[in-house]
């Protein structure tokens, strides 16, 4: 069995957006990449099963420019054994046309497990997996929290609204993760020394023609630093307000 | 003395030698199979003084032990006499008459020394009996079951048997030969009147009994040194000669590029400088005695980390002999994780130990073995790890914000301001923490208030590395390390300053492994300074007394007493109190050596051990210099429920209030 | 006439307010561009239940009705959408950016060969493009965005829009469609609702955090009833933990875990650094605190200045009001 993990680049969490004077894209120059984090619960699960089902190989994918290419060696780190990028000029912001690409090259691997985080937290589309799915005619069980293979017979939960779904299918399939799957395990010194030295391989990929254009960035309303609601009980049903129509999170 | 007797001597002496060199041999061999380190013959001259002044006037063992570095002393001494007058001791089984010294004033000013001498090495014996099997002191009886060998029964039975056995020996001596030293060998005179009485058949017997004891006793004792902690009479002394120069604490670099193994993980990896440490070993326990981690009820006692490894690699001995790896590694038999993670790196061993030791290199090297070729470490360092990569700060806040503090401030950033006398190094805490940006406000403040010309990084600067390296992941150390130099020589300025007193440290004495020499200087001797220079003034505010906690890392390992507590004695109308641990004995506050990140789950805590010094001296503030101090002993009020009546607060802080 | 499909979500056999919000909004794009609005509602057993979406505004009403499609499955709901959508040469999908829409959507556009906006927060038409809003990087930036192709396909993120019954009163009938081949390769073992289980820190996306200022591990009682009113996770500061008010795991900081949800409530702690390193990626961090000078006070998104005792229970009890 080959596995493969779908992977992206991604601005650090804490990093300042700026947006670019073509008012389009964004100011990398100052922004620290990272593995998107719910990729690194996908490399982890990937290690997990090469360990625990014997696993040929597992190759990580990128669709990127050539920054990714630090994302790889963090894989690589970790103990992924082979990665590609997938080298494109210019950021694409739909979804559609990184699949087709990741597609082309997971069927060329001959993967059949697929693992990808459940979104990427720069678009946050959550599409790429659901996508995968369609393009390559496998399953996709998405949001996943737990996942037990056994031979090919995959067995996964999955986070539903107000509860878990237990699934099941067979491989070859695609699984995109949770936070909650597993611990990623921190990528050993003597890993990254490696990696560091590793060739990376790159294929250069012209992408579709989105269909899905960003025409303009802008900033959200500035929410003002701190707002004190008010004291005591009385601030309650304020707060409980800005929490639903403002904050929008309950 | 027959022939018989003189063969049967001669093969006692040959055996007991042949074996002391074998096994001295032995540990030698095992020094020089030591992984490569400094060699240590910088300034030979300069380090041969310091090792025969610091054995020869017995500092090392009265400096922190007065009492029983006196008893201490007098054994020693009663060795160095000792070691001649057995000379004189066995020729006398070839040559009754002779001596080394012929037969004048010298030779009988030179028993009567050998005669107190005598008499001093047994009141320290028994002394140090009393002590040791009496009193049973925690240091060197605690932990089982590392201190409670009888060796040093032994040892202690074997020098007060030869003094006995000497002056009886002697004693018999005067009566048999009929010469009377009584005026120079008072001591001697007077075990003879014991033997007085006694036939001369028995008295001569006796006499060869005394005789032939004493010397079996001083081949015993040669045949015990090797397999003792009484190795430091030879190691010990050889070890100071070797003591580090550079700052204690102050760690190695290593060469990623060219070597394989980072750190230790078997025992075969130590330094030579190591191996020599933990033959050195006394366990005496002043480390023990004062290290926080012990004292809080960690697993950890720096004397077993030494002792540990002394059994450790003689059980391998054989292994490392032949060039055969080793049967085990060190962890988790030999030392485990909860002793080397709880070191805060403090230096209060080191700066006790009276051979010189460097338990916190041993400790350091155990953690990067960890770190580095086991990715084993405590799971909380985890996102400081993570944070020091992808921000530079450990707590993973967003890089840009990390001159948000100056908001509202004047302070000017070098990229804009182009050059300055002082590159203010803020800092991690001073920047991103709460209570450390309250320091680097005052900081602020002060500067501005006395003209200093200075500027600070901004947002190019990066945390200095030091918990990492101090959490054994040196990798990430030296990319920090190595990107603050780079960003420092794109500077005009022409010092430091810190405000943190492991910035200070790093900067100072680590970056020059990285090419980077730099004048640093802390905040309280830039303060102090300003002082001096009247371009501050302070109005003392109130009279609650005062108290400063010395930072390791300031105190220990740079030597800066003074200058803080110039400016706390300025501001507290010379109501300042000293707790029962300062200067050089100061007690950490728990934050060092990454601890400040890492979980204190086991015994009592570090920080409230040392509020408790502070209340005992009714401080109603305790001054720091160290943001990592401010934190962990605010907590430790806090978590005490003790703020109300203690506060603490770093020097700049305390100054910025009463600045005129 | 064009068509707007929408998918209207139900789960138990109960419409999903998501989906009335995606049906109103339908409503308003096709008044503006003189579109049908044709939800389309999959399920076992729910025929009777559609009558509301007509109310909401839907012109019709497709309906696939059987017992294979009780639960969620999305090979089987995806091919009864795509087939609707072939059907009805509909050239806007809407759908609700639920955890079902947002499985569902992208693959019916990949199905269909379009690309697609999910999670979108305002919509609209122009030139018979569809112009949406949709946040990225954490909501740091917004993005405008214009879908080409057909159909055009957004989701949209569920309590932004309002659900309105605009034809109150409104009786739409449902027309069964023809159901294609429900095979699947997935199969659904077991759904289990939470309730009860203790949410992990890790996980949830909504966690209340008492510290110090909750005094003890009795008085954690008023702050796991909040956190249940939210189905919320109870985490801990360090200061909680170490005085062994709560398990370990509990404890959200530096050293213990770091969490980003979406809504934070720190009751009765400073949000000291340890503190704030473990949570600060929060998206809504809400702060109550006695003391108003406490650090987290300037950091909080919302900060009420009170006693936890008294402020907690009003919060529960106001939350439960809405919640129901």
């Amino acid at each position: 069995m080959k596995i493969a993990v779908c992977l992206k680049q991604v601005p650090d969490t804490e990093a300042n957006i700026k947006i670019a004077s073509d008012q389009k894209s964004i100011d990398e120059s100052a922004i620290k990449f990272i593995v998107n984090p719910y990729d690194e619960y996908a490399i982890e699960e990937a290690l997990k099963l090469k360990e625990s089902q014997g696993a040929e190989s597992v190759i990580a994918i990128t669709l990127g420019p050539d920054r990714a290419k630090d994302a790889l060696r963090t894989a690589v780190a970790m103990g992924v054994d082979d990665v590609v990028l997938l080298k494109t000029s210019a950021n694409s912001s739909d979804a559609l046309s990184a699949a087709k690409s990741l597609a082309a090259k997971i069927k060329e691997t001959g993967a059949e497990m697929i693992l990808l985080g459940k979104e990427a937290i720069d678009d946050g589309s959550m599409q790429v997996g659901p996508m995968l799915s369609e393009l390559l005619n496998i399953p996709c069980i998405t949001v996943v929290t737990k996942l037990e293979v056994n031979g090919s017979s995959v067995k996964a939960e999955r986070e539903i609204e107000g509860g878990v779904e237990v699934l099941q299918t067979t491989m070859p399939c695609i699984i995109t993760c949770q936070k909650g799957l597993n611990e990623p395990r921190f990528p050993s010194i003597r890993g990254v020394m490696m990696a560091k030295k590793k060739q990376i391989s790159e294929e250069a990929v012209e992408l579709d023609d989105a269909k899905l254009a960003v025409s303009s960035l802008s900033y959200p309303q500035s929410r003002s630093e701190g707002k004190i609601v008010g004291e005591g009980t009385e601030a309650v049903p304020e707060l409980i307000r800005l929490l639903r129509e403002e904050a929008k999170v309950i | 003395m027959n022939l018989v007797g003189q063969i049967v001597l001669i093969l006692c002496i040959l055996g007991a030698v042949l074996f002391f060199a074998k096994e001295i041999r032995l540990r030698y061999r095992l020094v020089k199979l030591g992984a490569k380190g400094p060699q240590r013959w910088d300034r030979p001259v300069e380090r041969l003084g310091y090792a025969v002044g610091r054995v020869g006037a017995q500092i090392c063992s009265i400096k922190d032990r007065p009492l029983v570095g006196i008893m201490h002393a007098f054994i020693f001494y009663g060795f160095i006499f000792f070691a001649v007058a057995t000379i004189n001791h066995v020729t006398r089984a070839f040559a009754p008459e002779f001596s080394l010294w012929g037969h004048g004033l010298f030779n009988n000013l030179w028993f009567l020394g050998v005669d107190i001498i005598a008499i001093l090495t047994s009141i320290g014996a028994v002394f140090l009996f009393v002590r040791r099997y009496i009193f049973k002191p925690e240091p060197i009886t605690k932990p089982w079951p590392f201190s409670r060998s009888p060796q040093s029964a032994i040892v202690l039975g074997f020098i007060f048997g030869l003094m006995v056995t000497y002056l009886l020996n002697q004693g018999a001596d005067m009566i048999l030969t009929g010469k009377s030293f009584a005026a120079w060998m008072p001591f001697s005179h007077a075990a003879s009147t014991l033997l007085t009485g006694m036939s001369i058949p028995s008295l001569q017997i006796w006499n060869a009994v005394f005789w032939w004891a004493h010397i079996l006793m001083v081949l015993g004792f040669l045949v015990l040194i090797p397999h003792s902690k009484h190795l430091h009479l030879i190691a010990g002394p050889i070890n100071i000669f070797f003591r580090t120069r550079e700052p204690d604490g102050t760690l190695q670099k290593i060469d990623f590029e060219n070597t394989e193994e980072f750190g230790v993980t078997n025992v075969n990896q130590f330094q030579w400088k190591n191996i020599m440490d933990f033959f050195s070993c006394v366990d005496c326990g002043r480390c023990q005695d004062v290290c926080p981690a012990y004292a809080s009820d960690k697993p950890l006692s720096p004397k077993v980390v030494m002792m540990s490894m002394r059994k450790h690699i003689l059980h391998e001995a054989d292994h490392l002999i032949s060039g055969q790896d080793v049967s085990e590694p060190v962890m988790d038999k030999w030392q485990t994780p909860d002793e080397i993670w709880a070191c805060t790196t403090c230096g209060a061993c080191m700066e006790t130990c009276p051979v010189k030791n460097e338990h916190i290199q041993t400790i350091i090297e155990l953690r990067r073995g960890q770190m580095m070729m086991e990715n084993k470490f405590p799971q909380e360092l985890e996102p400081a790890f993570r944070g020091l990569e992808t921000n530079s700060n450990p707590w993973n806040l967003g890089m840009s914000e990390r001159a948000t503090w100056t908001e509202g401030l004047d302070v000017p950033i070098m990229t804009e301001k182009g050059e300055a006398e002082y590159l203010w190094f803020v800092g991690c805490s001073g920047s991103f923490d709460d209570r450390g940006k309250n320091i680097s406000h005052a900081m602020a403040k002060i500067l501005n208030a006395a003209g200093v010309d200075y500027a600070i990084l901004g947002t190019e600067e990066k945390c200095c590395g030091d918990p990492a390296r101090r959490a054994g992941n040196e990798y990430l150390f030296q990319m920090m390390a190595e990107e603050n130099v780079a960003t420092f020589k794109q500077h005009k300025f022409k010092k430091i300053l810190t405000s943190c007193p492991h910035c200070y440290q790093v900067i100072k004495n680590e970056y020059s492994q990285f090419e980077g020499e730099f004048e640093v200087v802390h905040h309280t001797e830039l303060i102090a300074g300003l002082l001096d220079q009247g371009k501050i003034k302070l109005s003392p505010n109130g009279d609650g007394k005062m108290t400063f906690h010395d930072s390791c890392y300031l105190g220990r390992y740079n030597d800066i007493y003074e200058a803080p507590r110039k400016i706390m004695k300025a501001m507290s109308n010379g109501n300042l109190a000293e707790m029962v641990h300062s200067k050089n004995k100061s007690f950490c506050c728990g934050g060092g050596g990454a601890r400040m990140f890492m979980e204190e789950s086991i015994g009592t805590r570090i920080n409230h051990l040392r509020v408790e010094e502070a209340e005992q001296v009714g401080a109603e503030t305790i001054g720091v210099a160290c943001p990592f101090c401010l934190t962990m002993l605010d907590d430790g009020v806090k978590e005490k429920g003790i703020e109300a009546s203690l506060q603490v607060k770093d020097i700049a802080q305390l100054v910025a209030e009463q600045l005129v | 006439m064009s068509t707007i499909l929408v998918f209207a979500e139900q789960q138990d056999g109960v419409f999903k307010k998501a989906g009335f919000e995606v049906v109103s909004q339908a409503r308003k794009l096709a008044d503006e561009s003189g579109a049908d609005v044709v939800a389309v509602a999959i399920g076992s057993g729910i025929e009777d239940k559609t009558g509301v979406l007509g109310e909401y505004g839907a012109d019709r009403i497709l309906l696939a009705d059987d017992e294979k499609l009780e639960n969620y499955n999305p090979e089987t709901y995806k091919n009864v959408f795509v087939a609707a959508a072939r059907d009805t040469k509909a050239e806007i999908l809407l759908f609700s950016a639920t955890t079902t829409g947002k499985d569902l959507a992208p693959r019916i556009a990949a199905a269909m060969d379009s690309s697609m906006a999910s999670d979108c927060i305002g919509i609209g038409l122009n030139d018979g493009k569809l112009n949406v809003d949709r946040p990225l990087y954490a909501g740091k930036v917004f993005a405008h965005i214009v879908i080409e192709g057909n159909p055009q396909i957004a989701s949209l993120r569920p309590n932004v829009f309002e659900a309105v019954k605009s034809r109150e009163g409104q009786n739409v009938s449902a027309e069964k469609i023809s159901l294609p081949d429900l095979a699947s390769k997935i199969s659904v073992i077991e759904v289990r609702r939470s309730g009860g289980d203790k949410l992990d820190v890790s996980e949830a996306e909504i966690i209340v955090t008492g510290g110090r200022g909750v005094r003890g591990p009795e008085h954690f009682d008023i702050i796991e009833e909040l956190a249940h009113s939210l189905d919320a996770a109870v985490g801990a500061t360090r200061a909680a933990v170490d005085a062994g008010w709560r398990p370990h795991e509990d404890q959200v900081g530096q050293t213990g875990k770091v969490v980003s949800p979406n809504l934070y409530i720190l009751c009765g702690a400073s949000g000291a650094i340890q503190h704030w390193a473990g949570m600060s990626g929060s998206k809504c961090i809400v702060a109550i605190n006695k003391d108003e000078n406490a650090p987290i006070m300037k950091k909080a998104d919302y900060s009420i200045i009170g006693d936890l005792f008294e402020v907690v229970p009003v919060m529960t009890a106001e939350v439960k009001k809405f919640r129901e």
